[in-house]
């Protein structure tokens, strides 16, 4: 007898699936297909008797039984909900087999984030109004870094304000100017009066993010290191973590590979939770994850759940639930900016 | 050919027509459901199987816009998603894997039994799973318990072909091993 012939003998009685959980998880399953058009009857023509499926799996036969008569749905408890952990360890697994796109000749890696910025102003009185104003970055990455890069960093034109009154205020007083700043710069430098920051945490460039380490926990470690302990601003150290982690995602300069890493080193946060499933963020939609906050805003972290592609981060505002501030990333491919 | 007998001919044609009427991914379920709890019950016991089925099979509903429409059969991305889920019991595999290898303390004729017979064998056989890198672990038992073909885990962990074989020959040599078997015969 082979290793395979004892393997395949191993464990082989092990109970099947109950009716009662194959009816569950088959109820989640077509709750969820019709979930979009709740009113739609459900179509007979997909009517299988499960014990009818079973039979033929078994059988081999690949025939079904359109005259079967529908299963009745149960209305007892649905299966174990996925956990965030479950997500971003399975969007992990699609960001690692995902390619990054890769310029060719001419081109260049256009990251965009498109998004709303907490800005602050002094009223007359010394104290602080903060208000948010809407921002977008644009950085064309050259296919050798070396060479230069190009940033347009656009204010405006939305601003969000907390009451009339700050609105009114900052109108009158301070009013936000729009407009576009364009720079350039041999290996994203785009400073050149001063000398260049070392490669970090601030500015992390491929070979920076190349030595960051592949396993979780050591990034995630790592991680929390950078943001420190104990709770800052009504941030606790897993929700500082978890928006750095979207921060370094926002560059759009983090490998395939690292962003596997950055994922599964998000799933095991302490509490880490999907706070929306179907969160949108700049026309796209994808599951929001975030950790308990230690004050008013929960920092979030979106990404498709098709594709494991990183869409962006926002925090939200405990109390009512919406969108404080937030920001969007793209990533794609470019010819040279027409500036 | 009826609408529906399309659906059941294959899992690409289901899975595509899925993606304008979601409700035809209940055929995707119909068919490969018992055999992917069966995969999972072995891997971490029944409990954790009725779990990781759902969400085996939620996740793979989300995912069905990236299937593959020229794969007719969906087992390799199914048992992929369940791998996947799987990372996060490795120590309940860990911990089935170590109950399975030790003789029940209370029951000498089992202990005796266990030098020779085929149950001693098994306990010998959970051990060596037990040693296997999650990895190999894998891949080996998508091979020998969900019966895909090289090319099919290949597709189900993403990784190339010469891995999953070199994968497996580790694993398969570790288990020979492990219980005193000879070269490879199969």
């Amino acid at each position: 007898m082979s290793d395979l012939d004892l393997l395949r003998a191993f464990r082989t009685d092990v109970a099947p699936p109950t009716q009662a959980v194959l009816d569950d998880v088959r109820h989640a399953l077509v709750n969820r297909a019709v979930a979009p058009a709740p009113r739609r009857r459900p179509r007979l023509r997909l009517a299988l008797v499960t014990g009818t499926a079973v039979a033929l799996i078994l059988g081999g036969v690949a025939v079904h039984d359109a005259t079967a008569p529908r299963t009745p749905l149960p209305s007892g408890p649905v299966p174990a909900p996925v956990t965030a952990a479950d997500r971003l360890i399975l969007a992990a697994a699609l960001a690692a087999s995902d390619a990054d796109p890769v310029p060719g000749p001419g081109q260049y890696r256009l990251v965009r984030t498109h998004g709303w910025n907490e800005v602050g102003t002094t009223r007359d009185d010394g104290s602080l109004l903060t208000y948010r104003r809407e921002f977008t970055t644009e950085t064309w990455i050259p296919a050798d870094d070396s060479h230069v890069w190009y940033l347009r960093h656009t204010f405006g034109p939305g601003t969000r304000f907390d009451s009339p009154a700050d609105e009114r205020y900052v109108t009158a007083n301070r009013p936000p100017e729009n407009g576009s700043t364009v720079l350039q710069g041999p290996g994203g430098m785009f400073d050149e009066n001063s000398a260049p920051p070392a490669p970090g945490w601030d500015r992390p460039t491929g070979p920076w993010l190349a030595a960051l380490p592949r396993a979780p926990r050591a990034l995630l470690d790592l991680t929390l290191a950078r943001v420190g302990p104990g709770v800052v601003k009504g941030t606790s150290p897993d929700s500082r973590a978890l928006g750095q982690l979207a921060s370094l995602l926002d560059t759009g300069l983090v490998p395939a590979d690292l962003r596997a890493t950055f994922f599964r080193a998000a799933a095991l946060l302490t509490d880490v939770r999907v706070t929306e499933n179907q969160a949108g963020l700049d026309g796209r939609t994808g599951v929001a994850v975030g950790v308990p906050p230690a004050g008013d805003l929960r920092q979030e972290f979106l990404f498709d759940p098709a594709s494991g592609e990183y869409l962006g981060q926002r925090r939200v505002r405990v109390a009512d639930g919406t969108v404080y501030a937030s920001q969007a990333t793209t990533v794609t491919l470019s010819g040279a900016p027409g500036f | 050919m009826t609408l529906l007998q399309e659906s059941a001919s294959d899992d690409a044609a289901a899975i595509r027509r899925s993606r304008d009427d979601p409700e035809y991914f209940a055929a995707v379920f119909d068919r490969h459901a018992v055999a992917v709890h069966r995969y999972l019950a072995r891997r971490v016991g029944t409990g954790h199987a009725d779990d990781l089925l759902g969400q085996t099979f939620l996740l793979a509903f989300e995912q069905r816009s990236r299937y593959d429409p020229d794969r007719a059969d969906a087992r390799p991305w199914l048992y992929g998603i369940a791998t996947n889920l799987l990372r996060r019991h490795r120590r309940d595999e860990a911990r089935l894997l170590r109950a399975l290898a030790e003789p029940a303390p209370c029951d000498p004729t089992e202990q005796i039994a266990a030098r020779v017979d085929a149950s001693g064998m098994s306990r010998r056989l959970a051990a060596a799973l037990g040693r296997l890198t999650r990895a190999d672990r894998d891949t080996l038992l998508l091979f020998a318990w969900a019966e895909l073909s090289y090319e099919e885990i290949s597709r189900a962990l993403a990784i190339p072909t010469g891995t999953v074989r070199s994968r497996l020959h580790r694993a398969r040599a570790q288990v020979r091993a492990a219980l005193n078997l000879g070269d490879d015969d199969e």
